[in-house]
């Protein structure tokens, strides 16, 4: 478990003043606002996590974090509800690299499902793989004594005093030049030989 | 034509399993599982079984891994599930939780085989590095210290201390891991 990343996340999760529960509207920015960390090899991921909270519910939430020039996790929203030795698994539906990333600016969140794979983007393989395993670790995970929470993406609560905190972030417009559609892709049907095969 | 980083791997988890002497368990076996304990790294573990869904006309799947604890648990730091022509089928990796990657798979809707090229990629870097490590560090040695036993299973040694090793003492029933085949 890598102490460093957990605290270099918390330190950027305080700094940009996150908010648990929005964690496109953190990730984002951050992305942006920490250029040493993020440019030019960083990725702005959207997928899934799997965690357990402390009211011994199993939890998989719809989720974005990033990764650095180095390879290094930051979540600065995950951090300010767990502690770094809590269970906690990832799985990366579509990453984005600095440049498609940075052609999301106002877009919507997660843009995975805005760009032609249907309302719930679903209809991204990668998306839907990364969901089918975090589904299955968090169904492995389940005993009598727990209970299965899933938490979809929405748009900003319209009803603050609710106190449900939205898993995703309001739509500012929707857009969907060209590039940030091929931006969502990455993956391809499998034919073994053919150059990138390797 | 150089081999791709999951080739080399590939070919490193043979030079360790051959170094153990366990190819043909390798190969054949329904759950092959081998533990090289080599101090002060962690164990590196390598396991294959018969393939649950050929992905790409594999016989059999391959596991590398090594595995750090903490609070009481494993975590891949890193595992690499691959077929047994090296080609990558997920990528698992602990850093502040534990993110799996998936490289290669079937969609459950459409039956296709999907490659995610981009994860691919990006993870060839690490797992080149990793490779080389596995033999700069010593397992392929460390395999060799490996001693089957008359039941079937074997007996892995962690390499000795220097000063142990000038003395001739043995660490037999010290430091032994059962390994299955």
């Amino acid at each position: 478990m890598s102490v460093n990343d957990y605290h270099l996340s918390l330190r950027i999760a305080l700094s940009m003043g996150a908010r648990f529960g929005y964690c496109y509207e953190n990730a984002y920015p951050a992305f942006f606002a920490f250029p040493q960390l993020f440019e030019p090899h960083g990725q702005f991921v959207e997928g899934w996590i799997v965690f357990e909270d402390a009211d011994q519910r199993v939890v998989l939430m719809e989720h974005g974090w990033l990764v650095s020039n180095t390879g290094h996790k930051v979540d600065p929203t995950i951090v300010l509800a767990l502690d770094s030795g809590q269970p906690l698994y990832y799985f990366p539906g579509v990453a984005r690299s600095w440049q498609e990333t940075d052609a999301l600016e106002n877009e919507l969140f997660p843009h995975v499902r805005f760009c032609g794979y249907g309302e719930d983007g679903m209809g991204h393989p990668g998306y839907r793989a990364a969901y089918a395993s975090a589904l299955h670790m968090a169904q492995s995970r389940l005993t009598p004594a727990k209970e299965f929470v899933e938490v979809r993406a929405s748009t900003v609560s319209a009803d603050p005093a609710s106190g449900e905190e939205p898993a995703g972030v309001a739509a500012i417009m929707m857009v969907v030049p060209r590039q940030i559609q091929e931006g969502c892709q990455g993956h391809e049907q499998y034919h073994p030989g053919e150059p990138g095969d390797r | 034509m150089s081999k791709s980083a999951y080739e080399l791997l590939l070919q490193r988890a043979h030079q360790v399993v051959q170094a153990a002497g366990m190819f043909g368990e390798f190969t054949t076996s329904e759950r092959f599982s081998l533990r090289v304990e080599n101090e002060p790294y962690m164990a590196l573990i390598i396991e294959s079984h018969p393939t649950p869904d050929a992905l790409v006309g594999e016989k059999r799947r391959v596991l590398v891994a090594h595995y750090a604890v903490s609070g009481g648990r494993e975590l891949p730091d890193p595992e690499l599930e691959m077929t047994d022509t090296g080609f990558p089928i997920r990528l698992r990796q602990t850093a502040f939780g534990v993110m799996e990657t998936p490289v290669l798979w079937r969609d459950a809707t459409t039956g296709h085989v999907l490659v995610n090229m981009r994860a691919k990629r990006d993870m060839a870097e690490l797992l080149r590095a990793w490779a080389k490590n596995i033999k700069a560090q010593g397992f392929i040695e460390a395999a060799s210290r490996i001693v089957s036993t008359g039941d079937g299973g074997t007996v892995a040694l962690t390499i000795q201390p220097a000063s142990d090793a000038m003395t001739g003492r043995t660490q037999w029933g010290k430091t032994e891991k059962e390994c299955l085949s």
